[in-house]
């Protein structure tokens, strides 16, 4: 949770660089070098289940690695500048046996789409890739292969590997690929424009399976010889499942066009609902679609995009669950694929305005960021300090982060609390830890020290 | 099934005694069940109970009754009026924490209760409020909003029907493109009886709810052939609704349809395509709110996936089959919707030609034995002349004039009479007049022959088997409507059932007085 968080943020703080760096049109080539490798991921019911993910180890500029060097399931999303005709991904594979980068959507010279086949025991050609791929890794030698798309058009996409595909993707290798029309637009429409975006990308996990590949219990003449008995336990939103304190997705502002990407890569064809909100479905496996389709829930068939674009009218939280009700982490209710959409109104922070006065809080995270957060307080009777935090982001991002929550500020004496409520029906949140720092600019000054997740 | 049969037999007799006595009047709303609250103030209860499936199945389910009525499944279709104000007030007699949620509806308020996940929730024993405008027409659902992957599929699921403020007993949305003579309402569903021992044997706690496997399918809370069965019937008193859709050649059938369960169901509308209108309450239109259904989609499947309502317009006129559906004589005027095969005159057709032979061009969508209704003019249809005869097809392209003279009716545009086809002139054939051909079964086949009445199509009533007779009054022709997934159409692995119905489409002739729907509405304060 404490790493969501932060990650957010992060993702958040690379997206400004980008939109800078893609305004200032340095754009050419968007290179990533990305690492096929094995990690471990932790299940709200303490299941710890080993997968296969991807790591960006670095990008060429314009294009930027989110979470460098860390392995993710999705991988790192890969984000083609506006004006970058060109995707390169160089991939290096750690894993015990050849990978290799498809993205569906996209056209690749013919050529280099040359399946790889092998000899079966009985002498027949099968092909086991569709396209070239990336050795495994033998002794302390990885292997490694190229990827070039060419003419790289705007929109949603999933890439994922296309090698061994029943099992690779299954185990984690696949990660969301995007690119924009322009800043703010997503396709060659007005309709596609938006102030803010969310990317809802779905994945399952049958543990069944990755035990019996970590075990070397998968293959011909092993226990598990294919997926065919495929019964997912874990339903995930970008990576994770839901569990009780998950934090909400920032959605905008009311009134503001917020697009959803929709992605699935689970083998389950799914109904992602939206409750209490409409949504414009705009396009389908990164094509425009000539008309808007108004819907509240949408048919996310496995293996397909689907962007959307929401304008709600009135702040709160938006439950977005699968409607196919995969909303359990195991036998275990209130999990799976949930998310509330927070969509956040100033002018509700201001009808409540608690007396005396607002501050912008300019804070710094631990990786010296500047941050700041627009914080409105009361004094209270007791030693806390009650608090609204209404806007948060980077210094160059005003208005797109933002909370209206009840949140409360506690001070024992040396750091100050800041406990964030993450859903209406819910105490649960994420707290801040701020160390106040002495300034002598006039402003106020914390220093984010830790994110952790709790309840009041 | 023979108890089944008296009933499918005292509903019919029914239908048949209300015809007598409402005459041609049609019902207001519908042909859907549900329940109307003359304060929009409604009680649901939710509640276990049992509900019965065909194969002899008994399955605990849980419920929302009316008030506190029998739990019911699925819960009470909640009839409303766009911009009604409602209150729905849910008690819970249940053991566990239980909720409603309303997709499609903005702004539903909740208060009482505890806080849970999507909404507030009703401890057991406890009671919420949920408000909410009900500002848009269409169709919707509503389910428990409480551990939903188990409570859906112990059966706390509903419908809801908004009207529009414009024609709402004719039209689903406010515009004419939503316009229908009949409505039904399509709620599928599905259930894994498994879960349903474990939940009745106090072992909740064992299920797991992702190797949720359904073997039993519903429409409205019933599997065939209790889809067939009256609405109420004393044989199931905990699945009030039941799906008959009946309609008259050419009428506008809207056909509601929504996923209530897990899984997605193809319904295939089985006899003729279908529009879909609308999905989730809103037209498939280009300009929201003005151009109507323009974006209309023509399928014989929809997918009715998970929480999603879709909303189509299903006809069926019998166009292009060759036979005439409306009981036409050869002598009527030419109507816009008569289907024609249509070729060039190789031979003159003087005035005074009574019996004489013409040879065509090309025959070959003309049918080959009986003869037909033919209309021939020339330059552009319908022309200034043109003129209906009777021919019957000889051999090869040639026809045989049967019936020029008494029954020739020369037609006249501007005053000129029709009479003297030159060799060139256009000629087609229509479907008028033709009756469907009915070919009775032998008597040792009518082994169920309930909805039979001597002519099971819409042609000309044979003679009936002694002892028959009745049950089909109107020579429906019968059309099942069924999900396609061929698997859905078992109830727990016995064949035929599960997720079908069937649609009976009626004859058109005026002299016998359409139908009434005759829902059965409560109406509750």
């Amino acid at each position: 949770m404490r790493k969501r968080s932060a990650m957010n943020i992060m993702k958040r703080i690379l997206l400004m660089m980008l939109f800078t760096l893609a305004v200032s049109g340095m754009a050419s080539a968007a290179t990533f070098n990305l690492r096929a490798d094995v990690i471990t991921k932790a299940m709200p019911d303490g299941a710890v289940i080993t997968m296969w993910g991807f790591a960006c180890d670095s990008a060429t500029a314009p294009a930027v690695c989110p979470n460098q060097g860390v392995v993710t399931v999705p991988g790192p999303q890969l984000v083609v500048p506006s004006n970058d005709n060109t995707l390169t991904i160089n991939l290096t594979n750690n894993l015990s046996e050849p990978v290799s980068i498809i993205i569906p959507g996209q056209q690749q010279n013919v050529t280099a789409m040359t399946p790889v086949k092998f000899t079966d025991s009985q002498g027949r050609k099968r092909v086991m890739s569709f396209t070239n791929q990336a050795a495994a890794k033998t002794g302390s030698v990885s292997g490694t292969a190229a990827y070039t798309w060419n003419n790289v058009r705007p929109g949603s996409f999933i890439y994922q590997s296309g090698t061994h595909p029943a099992v690779q993707i299954q185990m984690g290798l696949y990660g969301a690929m995007k690119k924009d029309f322009a800043t703010g637009q997503a396709y060659n429409s007005s309709s596609s424009q938006y102030a803010n975006e969310v990317i809802l990308f779905y994945s399952e996990i049958d543990s069944a399976l990755h035990s019996a590949v970590a075990t070397g219990n998968y293959g011909p003449g092993k226990a598990v010889t294919s997926t065919t008995h495929y019964e997912p336990k874990y339903f995930l939103v970008n990576g994770e499942p839901f569990s009780a304190g998950k934090a909400p997705v920032l959605a905008g502002l009311p009134n503001q066009n917020t697009l959803i990407r929709f992605m699935n890569i689970g083998l389950s064809d799914l109904t992602p609902l939206l409750q209490g909100l409409y949504m414009n479905i705009i396009s389908e496996d990164g094509n425009l679609l000539r008309y808007p389709r108004n819907q509240y829930s949408v048919i996310l068939a496995a293996g397909k995009t689907i962007d959307a674009i929401i304008t709600p009218t009135k702040s709160g939280f938006y439950p977005v669950y699968d409607r196919r009700l995969k909303l359990a982490n195991g036998p275990s209710t209130g999990g799976g694929m949930l998310t509330y959409l927070n969509v956040n109104s100033p002018t509700n922070c201001t009808a409540n305005v608690l007396s005396n006065f607002s501050l912008d809080l300019p804070i710094v995270n631990v990786s010296g960021t500047n941050l700041f957060a627009d914080l409105q307080y009361v004094p209270g009777t007791t030693s806390d300090i009650m608090l609204k935090l209404t806007d948060y982001g980077t210094i160059t991002d005003s208005g797109s982060f933002s909370g209206c929550q009840a949140s409360t500020l506690t001070f024992d004496g040396s750091n100050f609390k800041l406990h964030v409520p993450l859903a209406r029906y819910s105490n649960s949140g994420f707290t801040l830890d701020l160390q106040y720092v002495p300034s002598t600019d006039g402003q106020i000054w914390f220093r984010l020290t830790s994110v952790s997740s709790a309840s009041l | 099934m023979k108890n089944k049969n008296l009933f499918l037999k005292t509903r019919l007799l029914l239908m048949i005694l209300s015809l007598m006595v409402l005459g041609v009047s049609f019902s207001a709303e519908g042909a859907i069940d549900g329940v109307i609250s003359s304060s929009n103030h409604f009680t649901l209860t939710a509640k276990s109970g049992y509900i019965d499936t065909p194969e002899g199945g008994h399955l605990f389910t849980w419920g929302y009754a009316l008030n506190n009525a029998n739990m019911q499944y699925p819960g009470p279709t909640l009839l409303l009026k766009q911009n009604d104000v409602v209150t729905v007030t849910l008690k819970n007699e249940l053991t566990v924490p239980v909720s409603i949620v309303f997709p499609g509806q903005p702004d539903v308020a909740a208060t009482g209760g505890v806080p849970g996940l999507l909404t507030m929730e009703a401890p057991p024993g406890g009671t919420v409020d949920y408000m909410f405008t009900a500002s848009q027409p269409g169709t919707y659902t509503y389910y428990s909003g409480t551990m939903p992957e188990l409570q859906v599929e112990m059966g706390l699921v509903g419908a809801i029907i908004v009207r529009p403020s414009t024609n709402p007993s004719t039209q689903a949305y406010n515009h004419a493109s939503s316009a229908y003579d009949r409505e039904f309402l399509y709620l599928l569903t599905e259930m894994d009886p498994e879960i349903h021992r474990k939940v009745s044997e106090g072992r909740m706690n064992e299920v797991d709810t992702t190797t949720f496997f359904p073997v039993n399918w519903f429409i409205n809370g019933r599997s065939l052939p209790d889809t067939l069965l009256e609405a109420p019937s004393l044989l199931l008193p905990s699945q009030p609704y039941n799906i008959v859709p009946r309609m008259r050649v050419g009428e506008r059938v809207l056909v509601r349809m929504i996923g209530g369960g897990r899984d997605f169901h193809p319904l295939h509308l089985h006899g003729n395509h279908h529009k879909v209108i609308a999905r989730d309450a809103r037209l498939l239109e280009s300009t929201p709110g003005t151009s109507g259904a323009d974006l209309a989609e023509m399928l014989f499947s929809t997918t009715v996936a998970s929480g999603q309502t879709t909303d189509a317009i299903f006809t069926w006129t019998g166009e292009n089959l060759g036979w005439d559906l409306y009981g036409h004589s050869f002598a009527d005027p030419l109507v816009s919707n008569e289907t024609f095969a249509e070729t060039t005159l190789l031979s003159s057709l003087s005035s005074n030609a009574f019996s004489t032979s013409l040879t065509v061009a090309d025959a070959s969508g003309f049918p080959a034995t009986s003869s037909f209704r033919a209309i021939v003019w020339s330059g552009t249809f319908p022309g200034t002349t043109r003129e209906i005869v009777r021919l019957k097809r000889s051999f090869g392209n040639t026809f045989t004039i049967t019936g020029r003279g008494l029954e020739m009716i020369p037609l006249t545009q501007g005053n000129v009479e029709a009479s003297n086809w030159p060799s060139g002139s256009r000629i087609a054939y229509t479907d008028h007049g033709r009756p469907v051909p009915v070919k009775l079964p032998d008597q040792l086949d009518l082994t169920n022959g309930m909805f039979w009445s001597g002519s099971p199509f819409l042609g000309t009533a044979g003679p009936l088997p002694p002892g028959e007779g009745g049950f089909n009054p109107n020579s429906g022709f019968f059309f099942m409507w069924h999900s396609h997934s061929e698997k859905e159409l078992t109830n727990n692995n016995v064949f035929p059932g599960g997720l079908a119905s069937m649609m009976i489409v009626e004859h058109p002739d005026p002299l016998i007085a359409p139908f009434a729907d005759n829902p059965n509405i409560t109406v509750v304060p």
